[in-house]
């Protein structure tokens, strides 16, 4: 639900890009998810859809979801985490994930 | 970077030449793709960054209480104002979508309290709390809650500058609800259970939610109790004692299991 404001957090952003930048408008906006970010790329969208305004008003929304690594709670092993809630393949573990929180605006296509 | 032509600036983007292969129309009409590195979530850490230097500043303790709604935030915060009374002030930013019914709760227990409602927002952000501290003024050396909007995702992402994240379940949510909603518990140093008052009534499985706990989040220190027969909340406010002092020392807050 959180989507809504992240949205207009992204709009605020790519405004003061535009600014910086010099362009006036965008025709494409590539976003960098992580995993357990807590953002469902469908309600993005959505969100995405419903509140693009000004330069963004026809942008379409690239988003890339991004793989979380973990490292195990007992011995350190290192790995990437498909699942969220998962155990080290070396000793059973806990894995807790390292970063894979991440929301980012990576790309911008533009006019 | 400029991520367009590699040039080195980040502004003033027309200055240089542009006369290789371009068309007739200039820059502005030019379809171009940049590289940018602009972070969601940027705008929330630098608030929480200047909400908790001045909570430190400040020597304000401040939690961060989470939930699903109806969990029992605001009677466990009640239960610890009237507690604590005489040990240290306690004021509460209340978190919630419409009204200022918990406030007036709050209020009633004898805390000051600071009523945010969010409106169409599932969450308190940084802005918001920074916002509502201007209202509160909050003491110095006092204890300052705030009881996020009822809801175990969106908080999750935001930090608001607090010293501990804890979240709370009710034994009639069902021992599975850490896994379901891992992101919640995975951020929070302590998570308390509650109102086990009712466990004699229920099928609620006590080891299997706290393994659940500890399955995303080894380090959380866990708590059973009950706000409405204060079963319990003593351990917690110990708990909450040891870490207070362990912050002023300047000292990470750790659980313990």
């Amino acid at each position: 639900m959180h989507e809504v404001s992240l949205v207009r957090e992204l709009n605020r952003l790519v405004e003061q890009e535009a600014a910086v930048r010099h362009f006036s408008k965008v025709e494409r906006v590539h976003v960098s998810l992580g995993a357990h970010a807590c953002v469902s790329e469908t309600s993005l969208r959505f969100a995405f859809e419903s509140l693009r305004v000004g330069i963004m008003a026809e942008a379409e929304l690239d988003v890339r979801m991004v793989q979380a690594k973990g490292v195990c709670h007992a011995c350190g092993a290192r790995a990437v985490m498909v699942e969220r809630i998962s155990q080290c393949a070396a000793c059973g573990g806990v894995m807790l994930p390292q970063g894979g929180d991440e929301m980012r605006i990576t790309e911008l296509e533009v006019i | 970077m400029c991520g367009t032509c590699g040039c080195g600036h980040t502004e003033n983007h027309h200055e240089h030449d542009h006369a290789h292969e371009h068309h007739q129309h200039g820059h502005d009409t030019e379809k171009r793709r940049i590289s940018v590195e602009l972070d969601l979530l940027d705008r929330n850490r630098t608030f929480a960054a200047e909400n908790r230097a001045w909570f430190d500043k400040h020597r304000i303790f401040v939690l961060n209480v989470v939930s699903s709604p109806g969990s029992g935030k605001t009677t466990l915060l009640a239960a610890m104002i009237r507690a604590q009374a005489d040990k240290y002030e306690v004021s509460v930013i209340e978190g919630d979508q419409q009204t200022t019914l918990d406030a007036e709760r709050i209020a009633e227990a004898g805390a000051r309290v600071h009523q945010i409602n969010t409106g169409n927002m599932c969450h308190l952000d940084a802005h918001m709390v920074g916002h509502a501290l201007e209202h509160l003024q909050p003491t110095d050396d006092s204890v300052l809650v705030i009881e996020n909007v009822g809801n175990l995702i969106c908080p999750a992402a935001f930090d608001l500058g607090e010293h501990l994240r804890v979240a709370l379940i009710s034994v009639t949510e069902g021992e599975e609800k850490p896994l379901k909603y891992p992101d919640m518990f995975a951020g929070s140093q302590a998570v308390i259970i509650n109102k086990c008052d009712l466990l004699p009534h229920l099928n609620f499985d006590m080891a299997q939610c706290r393994d659940n706990i500890h399955r995303i989040n080894p380090d959380a220190a866990i708590f059973e109790l009950s706000a409405t027969s204060g079963e319990g909340v003593c351990d917690w406010l110990q708990w909450l004692a040891s870490a207070r002092a362990k912050q002023h020392k300047g000292k990470q807050v750790q659980g313990a299991a």
